[in-house]
């Protein structure tokens, strides 16, 4: 029956006598000479809820400026975060604080040569992957319908665009794709847009509209403004601080940021930022809401806050106004280095990958990785070349984010700098080879954490099961003879491994500890290559627990006896030999090529360095048996009165025995590397296949053998 | 209230119930003390509304200009707080110089011997540098003599020797010699009352001797003398006749040559212009980001050339207006004709002169109100031979004495529109008016019977630049 305006003129009457006004708290209060009315306005007002003007921001700012009444804490459109990833080439990054006009369409900009009067306004919900800016560039002249365009993707470091990514004709809610519009406008002065004309829109993913619902009713056509994060009335919401003052009712709370909801737990930025609101890196963001993990690779951070409960939260890394570093990216600390060592203690200082003077940068990826190149010389030897914090899109299941939160996948990631560029050698090379390391047969099932011996079912090969990528040191340069085993050192720094005694070691000391890893007590193991009078699989058992064996984890049981006459090259009794000695690349360092050292791919079979032919039988030439004759003297060998069998030349160059036939290159349960290849030797009638050793130079075989019988022959 | 037995309109509160109310309200709305004095406004104006033209905005090199000032040539020093920068640009609003580190500069001016007064509110003082950058002094103690020093005016009448600092958190407005000296104060105490201010947010002094002050909170303009004693003042948030604000926030005041009293209202996005006594005559601007928009006016100066310079915080740049008759010199980049006009021996374009950047003109080529050097090459009549150059094209400061301005002309004509401040509204041209060779520089308005060159607006009828081309003797 009452108009409203009398019902409304009424109440506040009521009010103002009983002096019951809306408390306002500091310092949007008395306290700075602020009344009602000093923001609202009775009549005709321009701005909603009877503000002065229409903007919300502009309201904010025409006190939050310097020289106004909130001098001490202004916020200028300048300050908004422009962060840098994924910027076109030539625009730099800025700002200060979170932005206060964004939203889930992304933030647009006009290039700041553009004389077009028209307006270019973004609609929708980005549901692409990967942070990207589409540059709009007008190609016809002319009002909203009349003027067409075309966009362009381009992530920084990725070059120049090769032609447009789409094209479209201006007008309202125009798609762009990926849940994105584009709404033109135009403006006072015709044509509306000019040809030539350019627009960035800048989208980042894993942003939604927030659903609380103080702050959901609070958005300016879908794009975010001061009062939805912060409460200009009230101070009575929980900050993040914890320090900062309680609140004691009206009239309080003067520093606790005006919070339009309860944020002690970050809770407002994982309104709009769900997405990343996730309590493993698994689930494709760094996790927050967690405790920090008490490890060896884990620390308290003394130099960054935790939330309420202890856990780490957004804020932890973030701070969302007055940041220092002007970049747009909000850390509290801004060398990437320094924020992930707050709480990573992973970083080896020595390690290849942390060596700030070797200054290497990501280059951009190029197996399938959309990471851009890193040029910031901030970031030279830092996590952010391999990991980004809030998960990468992999390349292969873009909908999905690159484990780890690694910037590429697996092997992948290593190869984009071991291709020769900027790592010295090109690793990748090798593992085009014909006989490699499988890294590429498996994905998806090594996992940092898991045990040291690998096993069947989970089968794989890995870069990191060898290396460790944090703690992998500049190679050492090719193995040689030595007399105690060749360590785990250099790139094999840190790596877990198996010892001799078949236990897991967290750290491997000697190179052998790594391949034992799947090479020795892994169940799963494929067949041996050579069916052999005495089998063994387990490179462990051949080489701890064999009567004749290659010296590997001890020294040989010939040590002093000079019964090994052919030793050359520095090889002798005494040596002890590394797997790399034989399995390498075959022109690495110590095969006389500029290839890097390390068992990763060669041509030649079975990961030999050099040719080791098994096939029987095979015409005789050194070359075919380089692998032994690189240790072993071939002329020795061969000669007559060579002491520990003059019949070698007899086999080999009168039969076309290859060496494979008779010795076990690794160990046999008999003398001198004696494990004949059972589907070249076979049982001798009934009386089997055997070899005795009496002594150095004397012995007895009974086989049968290229149709040649020996029956307890002796020599 | 619904008063039984009366039939007409029973839905509406009668009128004094309603009025009742409006009064209950305004009064419980209102501290008591607002009622008891009321700015004046309202009557016929004497002087006319200002003409305006949005001439272009500036955004090279600014971040978040908050405050501006203006010297005798055409220089304009920019203090820019979002970088903690002064950016100096020339007449063409191309940068010349930017002086970093100022920490947060919160007010700027110049005297008219070329100092340049910078306040600084991280601490709280008023530094004075030369025309070198050296700081010479501060006013006062030096740091912490402000705590909010947020607008700076100068006594245009030199021989006062008297500097304002507006003071926002002390509700002062403090008074200085031009040596540093502190003279005394106005006000003190926060309040509505008559003299008191309630976060003084800018003061100017006007070429009538006039010290007025934006009194923000208040939501008024307070004029006083030279010494203090409050004359007069307009507006009011209390204001008669309804509850609308009349200023959204004052954030910048200043004067033109009519007494003209111009306010930048921070919150509503506009510059509302007053005539002497505060009768509103226009208003200049609107918010919003479009040309010719501001977000966040603060600093106010009227150039030399009668140009308005507004700094517009929010869109991170300073919107120039020409009001009533004006000049605007414009930069037009040399043409690449290889010429050598000044005889320098190498080709005009290689002269040291030559302004960079890309839109102006080098003062060695033509100005379009001559022949254009690459139109004529034997035609020699450039103005530039042998008149004393015009430095205006990006050396600092242009002492233009001779007889070229800006863009313009010299030809042999004594008179020079650099020396001009005033421009002549009176005729209609500028009193450079030279030797018939087209001698005006940029747009004059209005009723300009000379020879009008540059870019001469359509009321210019003769010999406008655009017709030049019809001059070239080839």
């Amino acid at each position: 029956m009452f108009k409203k305006t009398n019902i409304l003129l009424m109440i506040l009457t009521a009010l103002a006598l009983t002096n019951q006004a809306l408390a306002l708290d500091p310092p949007h209060n008395s306290s700075n000479s602020i009344e009602c009315v000093t923001c609202h306005t009775l009549h005709s007002a321009p701005g909603g809820t009877l503000t002065a003007v229409a903007g919300n921001a502009n309201l904010c700012q025409s006190c939050h400026v310097v020289g106004g009444t909130a001098t001490g804490k202004p916020f200028v459109e300048a300050d908004q975060a422009r962060p840098g990833l994924a910027l076109p080439a030539g625009m730099s990054a800025s700002g200060t604080s979170h932005r206060w006009d964004a939203g889930p369409q992304g933030r647009i900009e006009a290039d700041g040569a553009n004389t077009s009067a028209g307006t270019i306004v973004s609609s929708g919900a980005f549901t692409g992957p990967n942070i990207q800016t589409y540059t709009i560039l007008i190609t016809l002249p002319g009002d909203t319908g009349v003027a067409e365009f075309e966009w362009y993707l381009e992530l920084k470091g990725s070059g120049a665009p090769t032609g447009p990514d789409g094209t479209g004709i201006t007008g309202t809610s125009v798609p762009l794709g990926d849940g994105l519009a584009l709404n033109f406008s135009d403006g006072i002065t015709s044509p509306s847009f000019v040809a030539g004309d350019t627009w960035y829109l800048y989208v980042i993913p894993d942003i939604v509209l927030p659903t609380d619902p103080e702050m959901a009713v609070r958005m300016e056509g879908d794009v975010l403004m001061c009062s939805t994060c912060h409460d200009q009335h009230s101070q009575k919401m929980t900050p993040f601080d914890p320090t900062a003052p309680a609140y004691a009712g009206a009239g309080t709370g003067q520093g606790r940021h005006n919070q339009r909801i309860d944020n002690d737990l970050g809770q407002k930025c994982k309104d709009c930022h769900s997405a990343r609101d996730v309590n493993s890196s698994s689930l494709g963001s760094h996790p927050v809401g967690i405790a920090i993990p008490v490890s060896g690779d884990f620390q308290s951070p003394t130099g960054l806050p935790l939330d309420a409960s202890g856990n780490i939260s957004c804020l932890t890394c973030h701070d969302p106004h007055y940041n220092g570093a002007d970049n747009g990216l909000l850390l509290r600390i801004n060398d990437i280095q320094t924020l992930c060592t707050e709480c990573h203690t992973l970083a080896s200082g020595v390690a290849s990958h942390f060596n700030t003077s070797a200054a290497e940068m990501w280059p951009g990826g190029q197996y399938g990785s959309s990471y851009p190149a890193i040029t910031d010389t901030g970031k030279t030897a830092s996590c952010a070349n391999c990991h980004y914090p809030h998960g990468w899109p992999d390349s292969a299941n873009p909908t999905t984010d690159s484990p780890l939160l690694a910037v590429d996948f697996e092997e992948s990631q290593c190869y984009t700098c071991h291709d020769g560029n900027p790592a010295a050698t090109d690793i990748r090379a090798e593992f085009q080879k014909t006989s490699v390391h499988p890294v590429a047969a498996t994905a998806a099932i090594h996992s940092p954490g898991e045990g040291a011996i690998v096993n069947s079912g989970t089968r794989h090969i890995e870069c990191a099961d060898c290396h460790n990528p944090h703690e992998a040191e500049v190679s050492v340069g090719a193995p040689g003879p030595s007399t105690s085993p060749r360590p785990a050192n250099g790139p094999l720094t840190g790596t877990a491994g198996i010892n001799a005694a078949g236990s897991p070691v967290a750290t491997a000391a000697f190179e052998y500890e790594v391949c034992f890893r799947c090479h020795a007590d892994s169940t799963g193991k494929p067949a041996a290559l050579t069916q052999r009078l005495y089998p063994e699989t387990n490179v462990r058992v051949e080489f701890t627990n064999k009567t004749s064996y290659h010296p590997v984890t001890k020294t040989g049981a010939n040590t002093g006896n000079g019964d090994v006459p052919s030793l050359i090259n520095g090889w002798a009794e005494n040596s002890i030999v590394s797997c790399t000695n034989c399995h390498n690349s075959d022109n690495g360092p110590a095969a006389g090529g500029g290839g890097p050292n390390g068992a990763h791919g060669s041509s030649w079979p079975n990961l030999l360095e050099r040719r080791y032919v098994t096939s029987d039988p095979s015409t005789y030439s050194a070359a075919k048996y380089a692998s032994c004759f690189s240790c072993h003297d071939a002329a020795n060998i061969l000669s007559d009165d060579n002491n520990s069998f003059g019949e070698h030349d007899k086999h080999i160059r009168g039969e076309d025995a290859a060496c494979n036939v008779c010795h076990d290159p690794h160990a046999s349960d008999n003398d001198r590397l004696i494990n004949f290849d059972t589907s070249v030797v076979s049982s001798s009638g009934g009386m089997g296949i055997s070899f005795n050793w009496n002594s150095p130079g004397s012995g007895s075989c009974t086989l049968s053998c290229h149709g040649k019988r020996h029956k307890n022959k002796s020599y | 209230m619904f008063i039984p037995g009366i039939e007409s309109n029973p839905v509406r509160l009668k009128l004094p119930y309603r009025g009742l109310a409006l009064i209950i309200l305004a009064l419980a709305l209102v501290p008591a003390q607002a009622m008891a004095q009321r700015c004046g406004w309202g009557g016929t104006s004497t002087v006319p509304a200002p003409e305006f033209t949005f001439l272009r905005a500036v955004n090279e090199d600014l971040r978040a200009p908050t405050r501006l000032a203006t010297d005798s040539n055409g220089n304009i020093y920019i203090a820019d707080p979002g970088s903690g920068k002064m950016v100096q640009k020339n007449r063409f609003g191309l940068t010349d110089l930017v002086i970093p580190g100022l920490g947060t500069p919160s007010a700027i001016a110049v005297d008219a011997s070329g100092f340049v007064f910078i306040a600084d509110a991280d601490s709280g003082s008023v530094n004075v540098y030369d025309s070198s950058w050296a700081l010479l002094f501060q006013l006062g103690r030096g740091n912490g003599e402000f705590t909010n020093p947020n607008d700076i005016a100068i006594d245009p009448d030199t021989a006062t020797n008297t500097i304002y600092v507006s003071d926002g958190a002390e509700n002062l407005v403090k008074v200085y010699d031009l040596n540093g000296a502190w003279k005394f104060n106005f006000d003190g105490s926060s309040g509505p009352d008559t003299l008191s201010f309630n976060f003084p947010s800018a003061v100017h002094v006007s070429g009538a001797g006039q010290v007025i002050v934006g009194d923000q909170n208040n939501d008024r303009v307070q004029v006083f003398d030279r010494q203090g004693v409050f004359q007069y003042c307009f507006g009011s948030k209390y204001g008669p006749g309804s509850f609308k604000l009349r200023f959204g926030r004052i954030l910048g005041i200043t004067t033109d040559s009519l007494d003209r009293i111009y306010v930048a209202d921070g919150f509503q996005g506009e510059v509302q212009v007053f005539d002497a006594n505060g009768i509103p005559l226009a208003t200049i601007g609107g918010f919003g980001s479009e040309p010719g928009q501001l977000r966040t006016p603060m600093g106010l100066s009227l150039d030399r050339f009668n140009r308005l310079w507004i700094a517009s915080v929010n869109n991170s740049r300073a919107e120039v207006f020409g009001i009533d008759t004006y000049q605007d010199p414009v930069y037009i980049p040399p043409q690449d004709d290889d010429s050598d006009d000044d005889s320098d021996g190498s080709s005009d374009d290689n002269d040291s002169s030559d302004h960079n950047s890309g839109h102006g003109s080098d003062d060695n080529s033509e100005d379009s109100s001559n022949d254009q050097s690459n139109d004529d090459s034997d035609d020699d009549s450039d103005d530039d031979s042998g008149s004393p150059q015009d430095t205006g094209s990006g050396n600092r400061p242009p002492s233009d004495s001779g007889s070229d301005s800006g863009s313009g002309s010299g030809s042999g004509s004594g008179s020079d529109s650099e020396d001009d401040l005033d421009p002549d509204s009176s005729t209609g041209h500028d009193s450079d008016h030279g030797s018939g060779s087209g001698s005006d520089t940029g747009p004059d308005r209005g009723s300009d019977s000379g020879t009008d060159a540059g870019s001469g607006y359509g009321s210019d009828s003769d010999d406008d630049s655009e017709d030049d081309s019809d001059d070239d003797s080839n």
